[in-house]
C-alpha cells in the first residue's frame, strides 16, 4: 500500500463527497436542478465542467497507454478528434439544440420525432452509457489497487459503488462544480508532470530521443490506416452523440456562455495532449510497458517515477477525479434515460419528481452493477474501449440528431431507420474482424443513408414539425 | 424557404464545419506515414499541428458569433 498517495486520495474523495452532500439539497430542490443544474452554471465553471466531463479517464490513462503501446501517433489520432469534440458540437448542434429547449437527448427526438424514436433513444443511451462505464471503472480499478494495495477486482468493485453514491447524492449540481476542481486538478497535475519530466531528461528533443532509443517504433504509424481515422471521427463526433456531453451545454446559463464554455474546454483539450505527448514519451522511455499486466498502467508507472509521493497522491487523485466526473456523468444520463425519459414520460406520468429522483438513483445503482461486472475482466485497452462506445453511439445517433436538426424533411420512419440500422451495422462490425476502432467507418455511413433514402421514400413531416425546424435556425438568443 | 436553406449554409457553425472537414480531409489524403522529422512520422506532426487550428477556428466561430449578437442588439 502507498501510503501517502492512499492519505491524499482519501481527503479528496472525502472534499468531494462534502461538495456533493452540500449541493444535493440544492439538487432536489426540482427536477431541471438535479438533471441540467438549473442552466445556471457560467462559462468559468462552464469550461472545466464540459472538459471534466468529456475528457474521461481515457483521455489521460488512455491515450497515454495507447501511445506507448501503438505508437506516438495513435495518441495523436486521439487528440486529432478530441480537441476538436468542443468546438464540433457547438458549430453543429449546440445552438440549434438550446433552442429546441430540450433537457436530454432523448427528450429531443421525442419533440422532432415523436414517442417511438424517443424510447429507442432512451434504450440505446441507457446501454451505451453502462458500457461506457466499462474503462472508467477499469482504470479507477488499476489505480485503486496500485495505490491501495488491494486486488483489482475489489478497487473495481469499492470505487463503483463509491462513484455511484456520489452521483446519486447531488445531480448535476454537485458534478458541475466538483468538476471545476477535478478540470483543474487535471490540468495542473500533467502539467507538472510533464515539468518533471522535462527537467530530468532536459527538454523535448531529448525525451522524444530516449523513448525512440528504447522503442525504435514510438513515433511511426504502426496500425492500419483505418484505425486512425477511425478514431479521430470517433471522438469527433464524441461532443455531438454523447448525452452526458449534450446534458453539460444545457446547463450553461446562455448561448454566450455555452460557446465561451467550449472555447475554454477546447483549450483545456489542447493543453492535456501537449502534456500527453510528454507524459507518453515518458513512459516509452522507461521500456516497461512490455512487463506491465495492462499497459493502460503505464500512466501510472510515469507518475511514480518522476513524481515524489506527495505530488504523486495529488496526481492520482486528479486522475481518479477525470474518472469520476465522467462516470457520474455518465451515470446521469443512464438515470435519466430511464427514470426521466422512459418512466415519466410513458408508464406513470404523474409520477412526483421525487419518485422520478429516487427512481434516478436505482437505475444508477444498476448501472454501475453491471459496469462492474464487465470491467472485471477489461475486452481491450482503455481508449480503444472508449472508441468503440463512441463510434457505436455515432452510428446510433449522429445523423437522426444533426439531419433532425438541419433537414425538416427527416421524419420518423427515416430516424428509426437510421437509429436502428446503424446500431445493427455496428454490432455485425464488431462481430467481423476489422482493424481497431474502424467498425463505425461502415456502419455510420449506413445509418446516414438510411436515414436519408427512408425519410424521402416516406411522407414528410408535420407542418408544424418543419415550422419548429425552421425556429431552431431563426436568429434569436437561446 | 430557399431564403432559409441559404442562410443554413451561410450559418457560421457550417462554414466553419467545412473548414475543419476540408483541413482533415488534407491530412487522411496525403497521410505521409513513411516522412519522418525528428524520429515522428510526418502524418504525426500533421495531426499535432490540428490541435491549434482547432483552436484558432473555435476562436474565429466565437467572436463571429459575438459580432452578429452585437450587430442585432444595435
Amino acid at each position: 500500500m502507498q501510503i501517502m498517495e492512499a492519505v491524499i486520495l482519501a481527503i479528496y474523495l472525502l472534499i468531494m463527497t462534502g461538495i456533493g452532500i452540500f449541493f444535493a439539497k440544492r439538487a432536489h430542490s426540482s427536477e431541471g436542478d438535479y438533471w441540467t443544474a438549473g442552466g445556471r452554471i457560467n462559462s468559468f465553471v462552464g469550461s472545466f465542467a464540459f472538459f471534466a466531463a468529456v475528457a474521461s479517464s481515457s483521455s489521460l490513462m488512455g491515450a497515454v497507454g495507447s501511445g506507448v503501446a501503438l505508437g506516438v501517433p495513435f495518441l495523436l489520432a486521439y487528440g486529432f478528434g478530441a480537441v476538436a469534440i468542443p468546438s464540433f458540437a457547438m458549430f453543429l448542434i449546440s445552438g440549434q439544440i438550446r433552442r429546441a429547449g430540450v433537457k436530454t437527448l432523448p427528450e429531443f427526438f421525442k419533440n422532432r420525432y415523436g414517442k417511438s424514436v424517443q424510447i429507442t433513444a432512451a434504450i440505446l443511451v441507457v446501454l451505451s452509457m453502462t458500457f461506457y462505464m466499462i474503462p472508467q471503472l477499469t482504470a479507477s480499478g488499476l489505480i485503486g489497487s496500485y495505490v491501495l494495495g488491494i486486488d483489482y477486482v475489489t478497487a473495481v468493485i469499492i470505487l463503483g459503488l463509491g462513484f455511484t453514491l456520489y452521483a446519486a447524492l447531488g445531480g448535476m449540481w454537485a458534478i458541475t462544480y466538483t468538476d471545476l476542481l477535478q478540470g483543474a486538478v487535471m490540468v495542473i497535475g500533467m502539467f507538472i508532470l510533464a515539468i518533471l519530466i522535462l527537467m530530468d531528461h532536459g527538454g523535448v528533443g531529448a525525451l522524444f530521443q530516449d523513448a525512440l532509443s528504447v522503442d525504435p517504433q514510438f513515433g511511426s504509424i504502426t496500425q492500419p490506416w483505418m484505425s486512425y481515422f477511425g478514431l479521430f471521427i470517433a471522438f469527433l463526433w464524441f461532443g455531438v452523440v454523447s448525452p452526458s456531453a449534450v446534458m453539460r451545454n444545457f446547463a450553461a446559463r446562455d448561448a454566450k456562455t455555452a460557446r465561451r464554455s467550449a472555447l475554454g474546454a477546447c483549450i483545456l483539450y489542447v493543453t492535456v495532449f501537449i502534456f500527453g505527448f510528454v507524459i507518453a514519451s515518458a513512459g516509452a522511455s522507461l521500456g516497461i510497458a512490455d512487463t506491465l499486466e495492462n499497459q493502460d498502467m503505464i500512466f501510472i508507472s510515469v507518475i511514480e517515477h518522476y513524481m515524489p509521493a506527495l505530488l504523486a497522491g495529488v496526481m492520482l487523485a486528479g486522475l481518479l477525479a477525470a474518472i469520476m466526473s465522467s462516470a457520474d456523468a455518465m451515470l446521469l444520463a443512464v438515470s435519466a434515460g430511464i427514470a426521466h425519459d422512459i418512466y415519466k414520460e410513458h408508464i406513470n406520468k404523474n409520477a412526483s419528481e421525487k419518485t422520478v429522483t429516487r427512481l434516478g438513483l436505482i437505475v444508477m445503482l444498476l448501472a454501475s452493477v453491471v459496469g462492474i461486472i464487465f470491467a472485471v475482466d477489461p475486452p481491450q485497452l482503455i481508449a480503444v474501449m472508449v472508441g468503440w462506445v463512441s463510434g457505436a453511439m455515432l452510428s446510433a445517433f449522429g445523423f437522426p440528431l444533426v439531419l433532425g436538426l438541419w433537414w425538416k424533411r427527416t421524419n420518423t420512419a427515416g430516424a428509426l431507420a437510421g437509429m436502428i440500422g446503424g446500431t445493427v451495422a455496428f454490432v455485425i462490425m464488431a462481430l467481423l474482424p476489422s482493424a481497431l476502432v474502424s467498425e463505425h467507418l461502415i456502419s455510420a455511413p449506413i445509418s446516414a443513408l438510411l436515414t436519408i433514402v427512408v425519410s424521402l421514400m416516406t411522407a414528410p413531416p408535420a407542418d408544424a414539425v418543419q415550422k419548429e425546424v425552421d425556429r431552431y435556425h431563426a436568429n434569436i438568443d437561446a | 424557404m430557399r431564403d432559409l436553406t441559404k442562410q443554413k449554409w451561410k450559418d457560421p457553425g457550417i462554414v466553419m464545419v467545412v473548414l475543419l472537414s476540408l483541413i482533415s480531409l488534407v491530412v487522411w489524403i496525403w497521410w505521409p506515414a513513411d516522412v519522418f522529422i525528428g524520429g515522428l512520422s510526418l502524418a504525426g506532426w500533421l495531426m499535432f499541428f490540428c490541435f491549434f487550428i482547432w483552436l484558432i477556428l473555435t476562436i474565429t466561430y466565437v467572436i463571429w458569433m459575438e459580432r452578429i449578437e452585437k450587430k442585432r442588439i444595435d
